[in-house]
Parts: structure tokens; sequence; C-alpha cells
């Protein structure tokens, strides 16, 4: 069952190492993928792949779909994006935060963390205000229409911007704070802040949506309430 | 064997085929996702492996981002890994279509019609309509507005949303003058308070040939991965063919048909 790499000290199962290339080929798929090509993108037989999906779909972490079988990740995967997401300090106390300013504000506010080279909602609380737009987590933004997006620039994720977006994107690092009128819709305004890790990289970015007129009306202490809200991170 | 596939035959031809250590090793990997890290010691407790052979499963999981020790704590929780791995899931997939799958299923369980509803800017609306082999007199389509204070779905969302979001939309389709753009009847928005506080405690709406006579519905909430209320389940049918009492068999298999949903969507932790 154990195979011994280069250091005795360093033994692992080699099987779960295959395991985990598989389900990072699916991670990577745009679509469900049929059998012979993740085989073939894992460098390994059909009939060997077939035995660790087997396993994986037993656990829930892959499943079929369609009367081709072809395979995709299922639901335990979120299982485990949620205990990642408990393991990291001060998302539980980020969350329940941005979901009280959600409900006094009537707007949307969502978390966003650097996930697979892009802003990614991990958490969204959906204000009642906003119409006709809809956030769910699991969404990935760019800049063309997220301000969180344009805080993850500032803080020097994704590929470098022009030199336009780079002097944009220092503004918004010194200000801490991304100021976003006509995103993500020509009607709404973004305002979103850094969540600072200890090390100083970016953890988090707290974004707060709403009707463009509003957040224009009561910007300063809608970007309070905010920077308040990303403070309760740091306990 | 080299990749550890199990050998076939042993009694269980049928059996499809699987990895034993990989199957372990997402055992001793649910033991993170399901409570709190742990300490290699414990882990090996539970899952029932040697300290040598858990050892090698976390270097193996380690590397692979799925598992991360605490350098503070000395304990074991979910990685990077995971949470990209459920990032992916959430970007690839449609809930309304796990919704339809499920209510389908539920329909043809029971044998009656299921409906599935958001909450829209005018009211709860319509999103999927799953019939049963019982065809009912009533008619919802997708895009039909539910009543807030007079239908169990309007009610679930009236009960369960906050009141500042619900009330001014009740008010609004009660002020309406007939014939009003929703299905059902407006009692007042005071006049259900105490139906609303009994929704929260049992986390179900049921109706009883009433607003339309002869007919009885039952709803009950899906929640998203952020914990919030994302969509209800309604069953719908003839009053005298459905139980509506909490242990019957009708409440119970809607409610399980909702967590069911909710539980795919990646509902886990309570709302915040």
């Amino acid at each position: 069952m154990q195979q011994q790499s280069s250091s005795p000290r360093q033994r692992g199962v080699q099987s779960i190492d295959t395991a985990a290339r598989l389900m990072r080929i699916l991670a990577e798929a745009d679509e469900p993928m049929m059998l012979r090509d993740i085989a073939a993108r894992a460098g390994i037989k059909s009939a060997q792949a077939h035995a660790y999906l087997i396993s994986l779909r037993k656990h829930g972490m892959v499943q079929q779909l369609g009367t081709a079988g072809r395979y995709t990740l299922a639901e335990e995967t979120l299982r485990l994006a949620h205990a990642a997401l408990a393991e990291m300090p001060g998302h539980d106390a980020l969350k329940r935060a941005a979901d009280r300013l959600s409900a006094e504000t009537g707007l949307t506010v969502a978390i966003d963390l650097w996930i697979r080279g892009a802003a990614t909602a991990v958490f969204v609380a959906e204000g009642h205000l906003l119409q006709a737009f809809s956030l769910h987590a699991g969404t990935r933004s760019d800049r063309s229409n997220s301000a969180s997006a344009w805080l993850f620039a500032a803080w020097g994720c994704g590929p470098p911007a022009g030199p336009a977006a780079a002097t944009q994107a220092a503004a918004m690092r010194a200000e801490g704070l991304a100021r976003c009128e006509g995103l993500p819709l020509p009607h709404l305004s973004t305002l979103a802040v850094p969540v600072l890790a200890a090390d100083g990289l970016l953890a988090a970015a707290l974004s707060l949506i709403g009707p463009a007129a509003q957040i224009a009306a009561s910007r300063a202490p809608l970007a309070d309430a905010l920077l308040a809200a990303a403070e309760t991170a740091h306990g | 064997m080299a990749d550890g596939a199990e050998l076939p035959g042993s009694g269980r031809e049928r059996e499809p085929r699987g990895v034993q250590t990989v199957e372990t090793g997402l055992s001793l990997l649910s033991l993170l996702t399901e409570g709190e890290p742990l300490t290699a010691a414990e882990l090996s407790r539970r899952a029932g492996l040697s300290k040598g052979q858990t050892h090698a499963y976390l270097v193996s999981f380690q590397t692979a981002g799925l598992i991360a020790r605490n350098p503070e704590s000395g304990r074991y929780g979910i990685g990077r890994f995971g949470l990209e791995l459920g990032a992916a899931h959430l970007a690839g997939f449609d809930p309304q279509q796990v919704a339809s799958e499920e209510a389908q299923k539920l329909a043809d369980s029971l044998g009656q019609r299921v409906s599935l509803s958001v909450w829209g800017s005018y009211g709860p609306t319509v999103t999927a309509v799953h019939e049963g082999s019982e065809r009912i007199r009533i008619n919802a389509r997708p895009g039909t507005v539910y009543s807030v204070t007079g239908t169990a779905t309007g009610r679930l969302f009236a009960a369960l949303l906050p009141a500042g979001q619900v009330g001014p939309v009740a008010r609004a389709q009660a002020q309406e003058p007939p014939p009003g753009r929703y299905v059902g009847q407006c009692p007042g928005w005071d006049e259900v308070q105490d139906g609303l506080t009994a929704i929260r405690q049992s986390g179900i709406s049921v109706t009883y040939s009433w607003p339309q006579p002869g007919i009885s519905a039952i709803a009950a909430p899906v929640r998203n991965f952020s914990g919030r209320l994302d969509m209800a389940v309604t069953l719908i049918g003839a009053a005298e063919e459905i139980d509506i009492a909490i242990e019957g068999r009708h409440v119970q298999e809607l409610v399980w048909a909702a967590a069911r949903i909710s539980h795919r969507l990646g509902c886990c932790p309570p709302p915040p």
C-alpha cells in the first residue's frame, strides 16, 4: 500500500496522489469529462482511472451526469470548501458581519477570496433592495465587473495590469478602498475593502453592492460600516 | 497491486471495484469535514489506522493540499485544495437543475405536484412545476406569482425573510385592484403574524383546503452555500390525499427533499 519515495520520512500513499490528481483535472475542466479523457490527462489507463473514480464517487467527491456518464465534481467538495473556510482565521466572524451589514442596509454584501486565479465569491448575503441582479457563492469575477477583483489586482494577484489600471489600483491600495461606479452593472455601484492577513497579503475582499444613487448618497457612512465589518476578521 | 486496486470476485461480483486505499483515505478526510480539526493521534484512533499508516496518508493529503496542519495548534484541518475543489464545483452546477431533479423524484414518489419558487420583486415566483401522477385543476406555471400572506409558499418566505423585505410586497399585493397579478387571497399582514411564528418554529408552512377549497399545500425552505434562503419547495394536491400531519409521510418526504437540495447546494453549517 505505501510507496516509498526518495526520503523515508516522507512516505506517502501513492493512490492518494493519483486520486488528488484526478480531482484536480476535473476541477480545471470547463465541463464534465469522459473517462478516457480523464485517464489520458492523468497519464494512466482507463480501467485504472475507472477504479479511482468509483471510489471517489462512492464518497460523493465526483458524480456522473447524463447518458454518456461524464464525470464532474460532486457535493462533498462543498463540505471540503466549508471546512477549509472554517480554518481561515476570522472567516466566521467576517461572515456574520457581512450578513449583519446586508440586513442593516438592504444591500448585497459579499466576501471574495482569490481562488484558482480569480476573485471568487465564497459568501453572499443578497440585499433585497437590489433587483434584477443576482450574485452567488462560486461566482468568479474580474476587473470588468467586480470591485473585489480590482482590490486583488491592487495587492498583486493575477496578471499585471496595464499602466492606467495599475495607477488606479495603486490609488485603491493607498486609500484602502475600491469605489467602482457602474460595477457590476451600469445602474449599480460597489464599494470594496481589503481584509489583510497577518503577513500583509490580501486574505479577502469584502464588498457592498447597491443601486448607484443610493451608494453615491451615503458613500462615507457605507464605507465606514464596511471597514468596521472587515475589522471583525481580526477579532 | 501497484495501484492498490481491489481484486475482483470474493462473492461480490456485481459490486464495482474501487481502490481500497483511496476509500480509506477519503474516510480519514471525512473525519475532518465533519467536525473540528484533529491531532494525528486523534485521527489515527478515529480512523482505526496505525500511526504509521495515518502519517503516510497525511503526507500525501498535505502534498495535494487537501489537508493542512495548523502550525499553532498542531491540528490537521482541510486545506486550500479543498476550497478550490468546492469553488470549482459551485461554479459548475445549476442550482435550479439540481432542485428540479429532486423535485421530480418527490413528485414521482408521492404522486402529487411539486413546485419550486424563489422570492421575486413582486413576491414568491414559481420557477418550475413538476407533476406527479395525480392531476389537479389549479394553474401554476413558471412565472406565476403567489400571494405573500395567503399561500403556503408565500407565508414560508414571509416567515423566513426580513419583514422589511416582505411586508411592503404583501401590502402592495393587498392594495392591488382585482384581478390581482398573484394567486391566492391576501389576509392582512398583522393577521398572519401568529402563523408566521409557527412556521419559524416548525420550519414548514401548511395550508389545508385553502385558499382554494379542496386543495392543500405544504412548503419547505431550501438554503444555499451561504446559508441563505434560496427557494421554496411546495407540495400541492387534493386535501383528502395530502396528509398535513408533521409526522405524516407527505411532510416527512417534503422536508427530506428540501434538505437534500440544500445539501447539494452546499448548505452545511447553520445560517450565520
